[in-house]
Formats: structure tokens, C-alpha cells, sequence
């Protein structure tokens, strides 16, 4: 056996996992190589010979005192067994903690759904033509809309819905925008789009009271469908 | 009277214990004090943190007795919480800084008081080799070697599984030798390190 070899099977031989052979391999090569037992001896010395620790005469009464002044264990079921026993009145505590977190939980995301989302809007959209006679209800966040409306305007461009869409959605950003700090944007009341929607008002006149939207879209022309 | 006691199992002192008579407790402690005080020695390297230890062990134990499950032995349960009261109490006071402190200023004034010869500790000063181990390799190094539990009992011991108690012991080992193989270079004033690396 090589001492690199001895290094492999040292921990195995120490685990006790090597076959009679090599174990006996592993002795020889520990009694016969002085760099190995150099090397091993320390460490073999400390592990299996080793010094015993000193007890203290009086150790053992004063650990006696000690537990005297501990009040005695629970009495389990089977007398002292594999079933853990609570105390008396004691298994409330975890249910209480349990219900008392759920209710916190479920408070918290309604409070939070309350107060951070718009009650959403319905939109109807109504073109009293033969061709579309049955109204369009569309029911979405102000944050929503605006995205769709872009994406409407993008995609679909001629559709004889969109002008209205984008109109309305127009003026509700602007509702929004107009009272930042307010509830009043919040849950905006039912909209109608009809042959009487008088025309939405101009953007020149916002900006000519000094109103500015950063990021809005370019105004777009509101068309009687 | 007390060679009856002394003749009951372990399991009867216990259920002795649980039936109200604490009297049977002080068997116990009787017959594991020594080991006790083993475990809690060898891992937290400190006499009087290992008499505290000690005491605390037996006195969870008695507490909590009625938690002992019949179908471990009661020496291995008792060794579980006094390796962990050790390593709970090694870890708060940061013993290992201590030691090595304290070590290092031993053989700096060794050092000087011998005109510049160091002195090593022997290989069984276990006190001085087991505090420059690494915690984890310490509790089961004792454990194992020390206090002869089998691999699965020093996994129940420290909950861990079993092949971890493999890992944590070789490199404990393997630790533990090139530390003392180190040392020994440094006595004799060797560093040609392929003496010991075959």
C-alpha cells in the first residue's frame, strides 16, 4: 500500500467500512511507514486514547439540588411515553394565533384592494345605426382603458367604434389627470356614448387654461358615429 | 433499597420518575453525570461552562421528561440536549475566539519564558486540539469517538441525516490532522510539506 492510498482509505478504515484485508493492509502500512505514522499517530492518539475528563466531586449533588427545586414532569397519558402531552388550557393558544393571523391577512387585502384600485367602469357605447344596433359594454379600470385605447388606435385604426373609444378615454384621463389628489377620480360615473354626445371638449381650450398631461396621447378629433 | 434502584433499567427509572418519584431521577443522574459532563466538556471546551451545562441538561431532562420517546435510549436523549445546550452555549459566548486567543497568548509566553522554544500541547490534550475545531466537526467528532454512538445515533443526536454525520466526521478528521501534523512541522522546524502529504 502507498501512503496516497492510505490517505484515501484512512476515514473508511476508521469507519470501520474496510473488509478484514484491507483493514489489516491499512495496520501494516501505519506500523511500517514513520511518515505515516507521523502523520496519522496524533490524530489516532487523541481519538482512541483518550484522557478522561476530570469530574467534579460535588458535580452530581448540586445538579441533585438543582432539579429538586424543579417542579416535577407532566404526567404523560402512558406514563411517560411517545405521546406529547400539552398542558391544561394550553391548546387554544395555537388555534387563537392561527385565526387571529387570518383574520389580520384577510383584512389587510381587502383594506388594501379598497384602497389602492379604481371600482371599475362600465362604458357603453351605443350606435343607433342598422348596422350595429346592439350597444357595446365595455368594463374597465381608467388604467386599463388607456392601454387599450392605444392599442385599439394602433391595431384597428378604422374602426367605426374607435374614434368614440378613444374620445371618451380622452376625456376621462383628463378627468383623472385634472384631480390627482382627489377620490373623485376614483370609480368614475357610467359614461354614455350616443347620436347626442355633444362633442368633447376642445384641446386647445384645456391648453389654453394652462392644463398639461405629460405622456398624453395627441388629442384626437371626437366623431358622431 | 438503593441496589434495587441501582438494578432498575432506564426506561423503569423513567417511568418511576413520570409516576411522581423524583428519587429515581437521582439514580439517573447518578449513572450519567460522568457522561454528561463528557459531552459538554469536549465540545464546550470551558470548565465551568461545561459544569452549567451539565446542570441545565439534567434539569431540561427532568422537565421534559414526559417528552422521552421509549423507543430511543434514554443515554442517547440525554447526550442530544446536552450537545445542544453546548452548542447553544459555545455559540453566545464565541468561545473559539477565547480559545484561540488564549492559546496563542499561552505559547507566546512559553515562548519567551523558554528563550524561544515553543511547547506544544500532547496529542491527547484534547482540550486544547477539539476548541480549534470547527463546531460542527466538534459535536460530532465527540460524539462518535468520545462517547461511542453509532452513526445513526449521532444523526438523531445532532438531526441531521446520516450521511452528514459521515461528512461532518471526515473532514473533522481530516481537520484535526493536518492541525496537529502542522504543528509538529512547526516543532521541529520542518515546512516541507510533502512529509505529510503522500
Amino acid at each position: 500500500m502507498r501512503c496516497g492510498e492510505l490517505e484515501t482509505l484512512i476515514d473508511f478504515y476508521l469507519d470501520g467500512d474496510l473488509d478484514d484485508d484491507r483493514s489489516a493492509e491499512v495496520r501494516d502500512h501505519l506500523q511500517g511507514c514513520a511518515s505515516c505514522r507521523a502523520t496519522y499517530q496524533p490524530m489516532l492518539t487523541l481519538l482512541y486514547q483518550p484522557v478522561e475528563v476530570q469530574l467534579p466531586g460535588d458535580l452530581a449533588d448540586r445538579v441533585k439540588q438543582a432539579v429538586a427545586k424543579v417542579s416535577p414532569p407532566a404526567k404523560a397519558a402512558n406514563g411517560g411515553g411517545q405521546h406529547r402531552s400539552w398542558s391544561p388550557g394550553a391548546w387554544w393558544m395555537p388555534i387563537s394565533a392561527l385565526a387571529a393571523s387570518l383574520v389580520l391577512f384577510v383584512a389587510g387585502w381587502l383594506a388594501s384592494s379598497l384602497w389602492q384600485k379604481p371600482a371599475p367602469q362600465v362604458i357603453v357605447v351605443e350606435k343607433e345605426s342598422a348596422a350595429q344596433a346592439e350597444p357595446v359594454q365595455v368594463v374597465l379600470s381608467p388604467e386599463l382603458l388607456s392601454g387599450y385605447l392605444q392599442s385599439l388606435a394602433a391595431s384597428a385604426p378604422n374602426h367605426p367604434l374607435a374614434p368614440a373609444i378613444q374620445a371618451l378615454a380622452i376625456e376621462q384621463m383628463l378627468a383623472q389627470a385634472q384631480w390627482p389628489e382627489s377620490d373623485d377620480n376614483v370609480g368614475l360615473p357610467r359614461r354614455r356614448i350616443t347620436e347626442q354626445l355633444p362633442p368633447a371638449p376642445p384641446q386647445e381650450q384645456e391648453q389654453e387654461t394652462g392644463f398639461y398631461v405629460p405622456g398624453l396621447i395627441p388629442p384626437l378629433p371626437v366623431q358622431r358615429l | 433499597m438503593a441496589d434495587v434502584a441501582s438494578q432498575k433499567t432506564d426506561l423503569e427509572l423513567v417511568q418511576a420518575v413520570c409516576a411522581g418519584c423524583r428519587r429515581s431521577f437521582d439514580r439517573l443522574v447518578d449513572r450519567y453525570v460522568r457522561g454528561v459532563h463528557a459531552v459538554a466538556s469536549r465540545i464546550v471546551c470551558h470548565t465551568a461552562d461545561a459544569e452549567d451545562v451539565t446542570q441545565e441538561t439534567f434539569i431540561r431532562a427532568y422537565e421534559r421528561l414526559y417528552l422521552f420517546d421509549q423507543q430511543y435510549e434514554f443515554r442517547n436523549w440525554l447526550f442530544k440536549i446536552a450537545t445542544n445546550l453546548a452548542i447553544n452555549r459555545l455559540r453566545s459566548r464565541r468561545r473559539e475566539q477565547v480559545l484561540k486567543f488564549e492559546a496563542a497568548e499561552r505559547l507566546k509566553q512559553q515562548t519567551s519564558s523558554d528563550g524561544g522554544t515553543l511547547e506544544l500541547p500532547g496529542d491527547q490534550d484534547w482540550h486544547y486540539w477539539l476548541g480549534r475545531l470547527d463546531e460542527q466537526y466538534r459535536a460530532a467528532i465527540v460524539l462518535f469517538h468520545f462517547s461511542e454512538m453509532s452513526y445513526q445515533e449521532v444523526a438523531d443526536a445532532l438531526d441531521i441525516p446520516l450521511n452528514t454525520v459521515r461528512t461532518l466526521l471526515h473532514r473533522g478528521r481530516r481537520q484535526l490532522r493536518e492541525m496537529m501534523a502542522k504543528a509538529r512541522q512547526s516543532e521541529n522546524g520542518s515546512c516541507d510539506a510533502a512529509n505529510w502529504k503522500h
